[in-house]
């Protein structure tokens, strides 16, 4: 993880506060191809250099790693899991979720003995997972536009500032301090290459086998994240585009 | 008087209670009935394409893909899953392009259908659970686990259309809040949208599509 002196970090936040503020007049509700998406055109180009930076490096690396014991790919997603607990915990308990914050930070403490790599609370209740985005969602903070960023994909505006906030306040960069940063740094690939190599299929189905790889991945992850702001509950199909299936 | 009148009253209502207890039950095991079916329809058509998967290797291709259509036709709503990915658009849409989408969309679905049902070998599914969603549709709820552990348990719903006096149909099959369906219509709309809203647009990429598919199978 990289740690960011403070005059760096102070320039996000400040980038991120400017950056909300272009969020605020955007809509959040509808169907997803309705909603805002502004900078399609560009998005569209910053989308072909992330398949670009997939073909070459990602799907790679993805499949190398596919290719490598299930023990030293679940070892790999464990580990992507735990550091992310830290930053579960506070944004659960900044929205009020203390059970979801209590277990989160169970897990990261008592996975730590093994870094994380395993997981010794395997079949007790999982956190549901919370970031800065949705603590801003639950503030009621308006979702802005889709913006596809370099390397980190499509996301909101607000899911985007919330990511950088996580960035910069994760507990967890406090909790490497006395870690190389040549070592910390490379968690980063490392877990974007656990990430590609867990969903591998589906995200080579979208690259792949759609008309439109860029819409199609703008509505899975519409819906991806909309599941997530409903706390993962089922979709209330009668106010839904679901309600005209019958029709 | 007062008394008798006092006691018809409080049998009427007796009566009443007795009479809503018994329909509320009656309601309630007709809705665990369908539910019950929903859920069975879902079991079922896991056994039948695992059934299919295991013969797979003595099956010519064109028997193979027969038998995709006949699965595809029993257990899911495929002339309502067309319609509906066509989105506002179908509407619009005249005889003409609505024929040639069902056929493009049909060819695509089955061959779609033929490339990934073989993965039903390395997940097991557990249902959790079955809601009613109103009176025509019902979720089924469960777990996807991947017995090679490269893809750790992942959510599933089913969406079942149950409309009275209509059998049970799959209308969408939802990954970790993804659905489908809705993917599919999503995508389409934003090409459409693309085209200048020609649904002649989509059409004609769908069939592209499927020339592609097609020739990948055969080589």
């Amino acid at each position: 993880m990289m740690k960011p002196d403070h005059r760096i970090k102070t320039a996000m936040l400040a980038g991120i506060a400017l950056f909300m503020a272009g969020c605020a007049s955007s809509s959040d509700k509808g169907d997803t191809t309705a909603r805002s998406d502004p900078y399609e055109s560009a998005n569209r180009s910053v989308f072909a250099f992330n398949l670009a930076i997939d073909d070459y490096a990602l799907e790679p690396a993805a499949k190398a790693l596919r290719a490598s014991p299930n023990a030293v790919q679940m070892g790999l997603r464990n580990h992507v899991d735990w550091v992310s607990m830290p930053k579960t915990a506070l944004n659960s308990a900044l929205q009020g979720k203390t059970e979801n914050a209590a277990i989160a930070t169970l897990n990261f403490a008592i996975n730590s003995l093994t870094f994380g790599f395993a997981d010794l609370l395997e079949g007790e209740e999982r956190p549901e997972r919370e970031d800065f985005g949705q603590t801003l969602a639950s503030a009621g903070v308006e979702e802005g536009p889709y913006v596809v960023a370099p390397l980190l994909g499509g996301q909101t505006g607000r899911a985007l500032a919330g990511w950088g906030v996580d960035f910069i306040l994760n507990p967890y960069g406090q909790l490497t301090e006395g870690v190389p940063a040549a070592v910390s740094n490379v968690s980063i690939p490392i877990s974007a290459t656990s990430i590609r190599a867990t969903y591998f299929d589906a995200i080579n189905d979208v690259k792949y086998n759609s008309l439109d790889p860029y819409a199609r991945a703008r509505s899975a992850y519409y819906q991806q994240r909309d599941g997530l702001l409903r706390n993962n509950l089922p979709i209330d199909e009668t106010s839904s585009d679901f309600g005209s299936f019958f029709e | 008087m007062t008394t008798n009148l006092g006691i018809q009253t409080r049998r009427g209502f007796l009566g009443l209670a007795a009479a809503l207890l018994i329909t509320n039950g009656w309601t309630q095991n007709a809705l665990a009935d369908r539910l019950t079916v929903a859920e069975n329809h879902i079991g079922k058509l896991i056994a039948e394409l695992r059934e299919i998967e295991a013969m797979r290797g003595s099956l010519t291709s064109e028997k193979y893909r027969h038998l995709i259509a006949l699965i595809m036709e029993t257990y899911f709503d495929v002339e309502g899953i067309t319609r509906f990915t066509a989105g506002r658009y179908w509407r619009v849409a005249s005889n003409e392009q609505r024929n040639a989408y069902k056929e493009v969309f049909r060819g695509i679905l089955l061959s779609e259908a033929s490339n990934r049902f073989d993965q039903i070998l390395t997940f097991s599914f557990t249902p959790t659970k079955a809601q009613a969603r109103g009176d025509k549709l019902i979720l089924v709820t469960g777990i996807a686990k991947d017995n090679s552990g490269q893809i750790p348990d992942t959510k599933i719903v089913w969406r079942v259309a149950a409309q009275a006096g209509k059998p049970m149909k799959i209308i969408d099959l939802e990954i970790e809040n993804i659905s489908m369906l809705k993917t599919q219509q999503d995508e389409n709309a934003a090409l459409i949208k693309r085209n200048g809203g020609n649904f002649d647009a989509l059409i004609q990429a769908m069939r592209t599509r499927l020339d592609m598919i097609n020739s990948q199978s055969k080589n």
